[in-house]
């Protein structure tokens, strides 16, 4: 499947800085977005686009904060990059609390935002790949037998295969068989692999 | 003078420094050279069952085991040996479940964001400073083992 390319998406009230972001990003060969506004922005909001959000503090309606806001809301993992002009100490900790990669101060350098944005697009470029990889083990584990699933569980749990036994009221053979085929269905290298992507998969584990 | 001579921890007034139980209570920790904000910390955290130690240098508290190893600390942006990012990168290392909650007397945006990115909990103002400390510790006294409190 072809990856889509990353978008810059930037969200400001102020035509000028809409329009010079645009013709800096644009010079740097990376494609950008804008927005008036942040309800004009979520309206056409689409969480499967990587990219990262450069987004103003202060806007009328619904301020940059808000739209923070609405997007964990969401569970949407772009990440966020804040500009402001008035920001203050207590703004900036709370966008860095709810998850901010930044928050830089107008005036600032081209380059000091184009590392930030780059820093960003990492930084979802990572969330991406994990979630896909979450997702493909969710798949593998879903695939598992009731059985399987079981021996799964009880293995991860670090009980040896004599106990499992014991616990499924099955023979250790019957263990050792099924504890084989979940290695093999999930790709597990060992058992450290087997409980690190178990870990990875999440509360999903238990279908 | 060396700065290490001028460093160093300042234990709570009133409470004793022989006391065994002292030395099992949780510790709480300042790091700053304000000398009105350590003496206002020492006030805060008074009522509580905790051993306060106040620091004025990030190298004295990275040399005390039990100060590295408190719950809940609280520390100034500015220090005289090490940045608050450099310092909270140590303690991280050493005890990853520390809550770090920092003070900015300078309205300082830039530092703020270093400091939340480098794992700070809060960082606010020394009119602040008071009401998040207190419930940060309360919260850690509410969920710390019985013995601890000892």
């Amino acid at each position: 499947m072809k990856e889509k390319i990353p978008t810059i998406i930037v969200v400001d009230d102020d035509e000028a800085v809409r329009s010079s972001l645009k013709l800096l990003l644009k010079s740097v060969g990376l494609p950008v977005e804008t927005y008036a506004s942040a309800q004009e922005f979520l309206d056409r909001f689409d969480s499967d686009r990587p990219g990262c959000l450069v987004l103003d503090i202060r806007m009328p309606c619904m301020s940059g904060l808000e739209l923070q806001e609405r997007l964990n809301t969401l569970h949407a993992m772009i990440p966020v990059v804040f500009i402001t002009g008035h920001g203050d100490v207590p703004m900036a900790v709370e966008a860095m609390q709810h998850g901010a990669v930044d928050f830089i101060q107008k005036p600032f350098r081209d380059q000091d935002l184009l590392d930030r944005i780059n820093q960003a697009l990492e930084k979802d470029h990572d969330n991406r790949a994990g979630l896909k990889q979450r997702d493909a083990i969710r798949g593998r584990i879903a695939d598992l037998t009731p059985r399987e699933h079981e021996v799964l569980e009880l293995v991860t749990a670090g009980k040896a295969n004599k106990v499992i036994a014991g616990d499924l009221n099955v023979s250790q053979r019957t263990v050792e068989i099924h504890r084989a085929r979940v290695m093999e269905k999930m790709g597990a290298s060992s058992l450290a692999h087997l409980v690190r992507m178990v870990i990875a998969a999440g509360d999903e584990t238990h279908p | 003078m060396t700065l290490g001579a001028l460093s160093g921890s300042v234990p709570c007034p009133g409470r004793g420094n022989s006391s065994v139980a002292n030395a099992s209570r949780l510790t709480v920790s300042l790091i700053s050279t304000d000398l009105r904000l350590q003496a206002a910390f020492l006030r805060w955290v008074a009522p509580y069952p905790v051993r306060p130690l106040c620091f004025t240098s990030a190298a004295a508290l990275l040399a005390d085991p039990q100060a590295v190893q408190s719950p809940l600390l609280l520390l100034s942006l500015r220090l005289p040996d090490m940045t608050a990012p450099e310092l909270m990168a140590a303690l991280l290392r050493a005890n990853p479940n520390a809550s770090i909650l920092c003070v900015d007397e300078e309205e300082n945006i830039p530092s703020t964001v270093k400091a939340m990115r480098a794992g700070a909990m809060d960082v606010v103002d020394a009119a602040r400073a008071e009401v998040v400390l207190i419930s940060h510790l309360q919260r850690i006294l509410g969920t710390a083992a019985p013995h601890a409190l000892l």
